[in-house]
């Protein structure tokens, strides 16, 4: 057997749900220590990064599902900090009928891995920004993530329970580096969702604004100016919004 | 001088997330140098980077790598490699260092560190690897032993030959892990001292020291996750007057405990450290 080869069987002794091969190799209960290893970090750091949809979905629930992501999408990232990104990918890639019971369990899934993305997301590199205008493209922090939802998995009762809300979530890094979440009425969501589509797209907050309002069919009055100014205010004191990039 | 212009000499500590607060606010003197994983703060910013940049500012830093092993057998990620070496620069380290072992299998990674078979396959595996990712960082390399619990080899020192063969084979330099060692002399059953005997003494530039487990069946785990044992504070000393002054890390991965006991363990470090290198100036026995 070629190194190449026996590194391939050792991870798939490591990664399978039911080892075939291990217990023909030589020294299997050692082989075994090395599966137990490997297995449970990759297992501990997607429970650290989803810790509410592993309590929603149960424990026996959550680690089965783990189990089937390395089993047949085994991790490819070298960042461990990664993992939970990957899996999540898996899961919103896959059928899993589990991930239906309760019915907010993908939801919180996204909204926690945003919420562990940002904390480590990089900002150096971010782009210079000006002063905040209607003329200028606006700029996002990198550290925040959109989470369309449909049940506020921010907020649980004393039960558990996470009442249905149509929107969306906007969580960002503060500058004491802890995570935090904005919520965002289907209106705010839209407007949020243009704006940082507008960066890319390289166009004005004010083209933005209009393209939101078109899709949501509301005019552009007095109540939605009002609202629109407190939501950017909000998100320019939290810095979420940075300004508007440098010409 | 900068801290980055600075030597890493004598002991370091591990920068980890569970204690840099205190620690970086404490910036103990007893701490010479700290070590840090590339993998933690490539591309990553927040929290971990505030720390890092911290650190640099106090200490020299030296990196530690985790996930390129020597003996894999997948291509070298070579975008990955130019990020290593924007990252190994940007922080000033001296050498960076990597696993002896291999850490991914039929595209997967693995995140834990696999002993390879002590072969000549793997010999000429890990010191091919250890030749490109030298040349791809430009920069003096190291690679550490490691520890490992399935038989790998006919004895136990066949992983000193091992290493041996691999430092012939690149001309490259090693990081001795002491505790690793000790860990497999007690598993496989060798004289540690006659592993470290088997160490070039000049190709060393770097120790590690860590505590382990000992399961209820005797068998010991590398855990980093308790304090060093009083037979690897031992045999560090007898690595130390084998080798010379080079900087020795505590590694303390899990179960990090306060900063009060951590600085303790630094101090018995900085003990035996300065003795061992008495014995070496005084002519003292050097082989005890």
């Amino acid at each position: 057997m070629s190194l190449a080869e026996h590194q391939a069987k050792v991870a798939r002794v490591c990664l399978e749900a039911e080892p075939s091969e291990l217990g023909s190799m030589e020294h299997a209960d050692r082989w075994g220590i090395y599966r137990t290893m490997v297995r449970a970090r990759l297992h501990r750091v997607c429970e650290q990064a989803l810790k509410r949809t592993r309590e929603a979905l149960g424990e026996e629930t959550f680690r089965a599902l783990v189990d089937r992501w390395l089993a047949t999408a085994p991790p490819s990232t070298r960042f461990f900090r990664e993992l939970p990104g990957e899996f999540v990918a898996w899961v919103d890639a896959t059928e899993c009928p589990e991930m239906g019971t309760p019915m907010f369990a993908r939801d919180m899934m996204r909204y926690e891995l945003a919420v562990w993305s940002v904390k480590a997301d990089d900002e150096r590199g971010e782009p210079s920004v000006v002063d905040f205008s209607f003329e200028g493209i606006p700029c996002f922090s990198v550290a925040s993530r959109f989470v369309r939802v449909a049940h506020g998995v921010d907020r649980r009762a004393e039960d558990g329970s996470v009442d249905a809300y149509d929107g969306a979530l906007l969580v960002y890094r503060t500058a004491g580096f802890t995570a935090k979440c904005l919520r965002l009425n289907p209106l705010a969501a839209a407007l949020v969702e243009e704006l940082r589509q507008a960066e890319s797209a390289r166009r004005s907050v004010t083209e933005a604004v209009q393209r939101a309002a078109q899709k949501q069919g509301v005019a552009i009055d007095q109540k939605l100016i009002e609202g629109l100014s407190g939501l950017l205010e909000k998100l320019l004191t939290r810095g979420v919004l940075r300004g508007c990039l440098e010409a | 001088m900068s801290a980055n212009e600075k030597k890493a000499e004598g002991i370091g500590l591990g920068l980890r997330v569970d204690m840099a607060a205190r620690f970086l606010d404490e910036a103990p003197e007893s701490v010479r140098w700290v070590e840090v994983h590339p993998e933690n703060y490539i591309g990553r910013g927040g929290l971990y980077r505030s720390y890092l940049d911290r650190a640099r500012e106090r200490w020299p830093v030296l990196t530690h790598g985790l996930s390129t092993c020597l003996g894999d057998t997948e291509a070298l990620d070579t975008e990955y490699m130019g990020q290593l070496r924007g990252f190994l620069g940007e922080v000033g380290t001296g050498w960076h260092s990597e696993h002896l072992c291999f850490g991914s299998g039929a595209g997967a990674a693995l995140h834990d560190l696999l002993p390879l078979p002590f072969t000549d396959e793997a010999a000429r595996t890990a010191a091919d690897r250890f030749g490109r990712v030298r040349d791809a960082i430009d920069l003096e390399f190291a690679f550490e032993n490691v520890s490992y619990y399935a038989p790998q080899g006919d004895d136990g020192l066949d992983e000193a030959r091992f290493c041996a063969e691999v430092l012939e084979r690149t001309g490259g330099k090693m990081l001795l892990d002491v505790n690793n060692v000790y860990v497999n002399s007690r598993n496989f059953g060798f004289d540690p001292r006659a592993f470290i005997d088997l160490v070039p003494p000049d190709r060393v530039v770097q120790m590690h020291v860590a505590g382990h487990f000992v399961r209820d069946d005797g068998l010991r785990i590398d855990t980093h996750g308790e304090p060093v044992c009083d037979d690897v504070y031992e045999l560090l000393g007898y690595a130390l007057r084998h080798v010379g002054p080079v900087p020795v890390l505590l590694e303390r991965d899990n179960d990090i405990p306060p900063l009060e006991d951590l600085l303790a363990e630094v101090e018995r470090l900085t003990r035996i450290y300065d003795d061992a290198m008495r014995a070496r100036e005084t002519g003292a026995e050097v082989h005890p």
